[in-house]
C-alpha cells in the first residue's frame, strides 16, 4: 500500500467519468456533500460510498485499487470506531465513517479522471470573485495543487518508516511512526517550499521565456 | 571550449539582467540559527563565476548547496553581496530567479505536479501563455528531452533517469540563462548518468554544479572547493581536483591556502 494508492493520481483514459465536464463533478461534490452533512442516517453514506466505487470502477479504478484505498483507511476506521463504541453509538459511528470513506472515494475518483491542471483551472475560475477582496485565486489553486501532491507522499513516507520498522524487527504501532512521521513531514514541507521558491511559483511577477525578452 | 562572459564590475542598468554578467559573491557570510546559537555555513567568501561550466566540490556539510542556494535567492544572506547577470540577489530575487535555475539532487523533491506533462505546464504557468500552448509546449519540451513517451505517466512510475529528465525539462521550460545543480548524479546508475553528462554539453546555458562526481567535475571547465565555509581552491577543473583529492586522502589545511578567499571561477 502506497499514498499514491489512497486518493489516487491522474490515469490517462478515455471513459465516461474522464470525458464529463469539471462542473458535473464540481455539482456532484455539492450535491453529496449537503447530502452527507445534512443526513444523519448512515444509509446515505453507504449509498453514496457504493454510488462512489460504482462510478470509480466505470472511471477505470479497479476493485484491487478500492481495496487499497478502504485498507488505507484501516487506521482512521479503528480509532473512530472505538470511539464511537465507547461514547457514542454505532449507528453514529457508522454514518461518521461512513461520510469520510464517501468523500475520500469521492476525491479518489476525482483525482484519477481529472488532470490536475484543469481542477487548479477550476479553482481559479470558482475563486475568481474573491478577487475584490484581495485574494490571489491563483495563489489558492497552488496551496491546493500542493495539498493533493502532498499527501501521497507523506502517506508513502509513513510507509517506508514502517517498512523501516519491520526491517529492523520492530512491531509498526503508531506511537512508533509518529515522531519520524512528522520529523520527514516538516523536512518535506521544507523542501517543497525550496522548490516552490526555486522554480520562482512563489513570485508574483510573471515572467515571459527568456527568448522573448532576451536583454 | 573555454570562455569567459563579461565581468560583473561592468555595471548594468539598474533593474535589468545581463547575461553575461556572470555570478559574483562578495564578502559572503552565510548562517543558520540553531538552538545553541548561529552556526556559520559560509564565511567571508569571494568568488566569481564566469567560466560556461563550474564544479563546486566539497565534503558533506561543507557550504556547497547552500552557496548554490544564495544564487537562487534561497538562501538569505548576514553579510556581503551576491550579485547574478549584475543584479543584487537579496533585492531583486524574482528577477533574477526568473534568469536561474536550480536542479535539486533529488528529482521527486522538485517535481511538484502528479504526472510530468503537468510538471513542466506548472513550470510555464508564469509565463503567461494560454493553457492550451502551455500544453503543447510541455508535450514539445518532454519529447525534445526523450521522455515524451512518459508525459501522461505518474511521476513515481517514472524511473530515477527519467524522473530526473522530467524535472531538467521543468527548469528549463522558462528558458533559464544560469542551470544550478545540486548534486544532479546522486541518485543516478552510471547509464543515467552518462546520458546526464552529454545532455549538460548541450545546453547553452552557463552550468553552476555542486557535487562529488568527480568524472563530473572534470567535464566543467573551471572547479571550487569549499571546506568549512570557505573557498579553499578555484581554478581549472583538472588542477583543482588533483589538490581536492590530495586533501581528501590526508587531511585539509586549517587555513584556507587563498588568504583572501577570493576566486575567479
Amino acid at each position: 500500500m502506497t499514498g499514491v494508492d489512497l486518493f489516487g493520481t491522474y490515469s490517462h483514459r478515455d471513459t465516461l467519468i474522464h470525458r464529463a465536464p469539471l462542473w458535473y463533478k464540481g455539482i456532484a461534490l455539492i450535491l453529496i456533500s449537503f447530502a452527507l452533512v445534512a443526513s444523519k442516517s448512515w444509509v446515505i453514506g453507504g449509498v453514496a460510498l457504493s454510488a462512489m466505487i460504482l462510478v470509480g470502477l466505470i472511471g477505470g479504478i479497479t476493485p484491487k485499487q478500492w481495496l487499497q484505498t478502504l485498507f488505507g483507511l484501516k487506521w482512521l476506521v479503528i480509532i473512530l470506531a472505538a470511539y464511537y463504541v465507547l461514547f457514542g453509538s454505532i449507528a453514529q459511528g457508522a454514518d461518521v465513517l461512513l461520510t469520510l470513506m464517501s468523500m475520500v472515494a469521492f476525491s479518489k475518483v476525482l483525482l484519477t479522471t481529472t488532470p490536475l491542471p484543469r481542477i487548479i483551472d477550476g479553482f481559479v475560475r470558482l475563486c475568481a470573485p474573491l478577487k475584490i477582496f484581495g485574494v490571489k485565486p491563483e495563489r489558492i489553486a497552488m496551496a491546493i495543487a500542493v495539498m493533493v501532491r502532498s499527501i501521497p507522499v507523506i502517506m508513502n513516507e509513513h510507509t517506508m518508516i514502517s517498512h523501516a520498522l519491520i526491517s529492523r524487527g520492530v512491531k509498526v504501532a503508531p506511537h512508533r511512526t509518529f515522531t519520524p512521521l512528522i520529523i520527514s513531514t516538516v523536512a518535506y514541507a521544507h523542501e517543497t517550499g525550496e522548490a516552490l521558491a526555486a522554480r520562482g511559483l512563489m513570485d508574483t511577477e510573471v515572467s515571459p521565456p527568456a527568448s522573448e525578452h532576451k536583454n | 571550449m573555454k570562455f569567459f562572459l563579461r565581468g560583473a564590475s561592468d555595471s548594468p542598468v539598474s533593474g535589468s539582467f545581463v547575461k553575461d554578467a556572470g555570478v559574483s559573491l562578495r564578502a559572503v557570510n552565510l548562517s543558520y540559527p540553531t538552538p545553541d546559537g548561529q552556526v556559520d555555513i559560509l564565511r567571508d567568501v569571494t568568488v566569481d563565476f564566469f567560466a560556461r561550466s563550474t564544479a563546486i566540490l566539497g565534503l558533506n556539510g561543507s557550504g556547497k548547496s547552500s552557496l548554490l542556494k544564495l544564487v537562487n535567492g534561497i538562501n538569505t544572506i548576514r553579510s556581503g553581496s551576491v550579485q547574478v547577470g549584475g543584479l543584487e540577489v537579496q533585492e531583486h530575487t524574482a528577477r533574477v530567479r526568473s534568469h536561474v535555475g536550480l536542479l535539486f539532487s533529488n528529482p521527486l523533491t522538485q517535481l511538484i505536479m502528479p504526472t510530468a506533462v503537468e510538471d513542466v505546464e506548472l513550470s510555464l504557468q508564469r509565463t503567461g501563455l494560454s493553457r492550451e500552448r502551455r500544453r503543447a509546449t510541455a508535450l514539445e519540451l518532454l519529447s525534445t528531452r526523450g521522455v515524451g513517451h512518459r508525459a501522461e505517466h505518474s511521476i513515481y512510475d517514472l524511473s530515477g533517469g527519467e524522473q530526473q529528465l522530467v524535472a531538467l525539462t521543468s527548469v528549463l521550460a522558462v528558458e533559464p540563462e544560469i542551470l544550478l545543480l545540486d548534486e544532479p548524479t546522486t541518485l543516478l546508475d552510471l547509464r543515467n548518468k552518462l546520458r546526464l553528462y552529454a545532455l549538460l554539453e548541450t545546453l547553452p546555458q552557463q552550468l553552476i554544479i555542486s557535487t562529488h562526481d568527480l568524472d563530473l567535475a572534470a567535464r566543467c571547465e573551471r572547479a571550487v572547493v569549499i571546506h568549512n565555509g570557505r573557498v579553499y581552491a578555484e581554478g581549472a577543473s583538472r588542477s583543482v581536483i588533483a589538490q581536492y583529492e590530495n586533501w581528501c586522502a590526508r587531511e585539509f589545511p586549517t587555513q584556507s591556502p587563498l588568504a583572501s578567499d577570493q576566486g575567479v571561477a
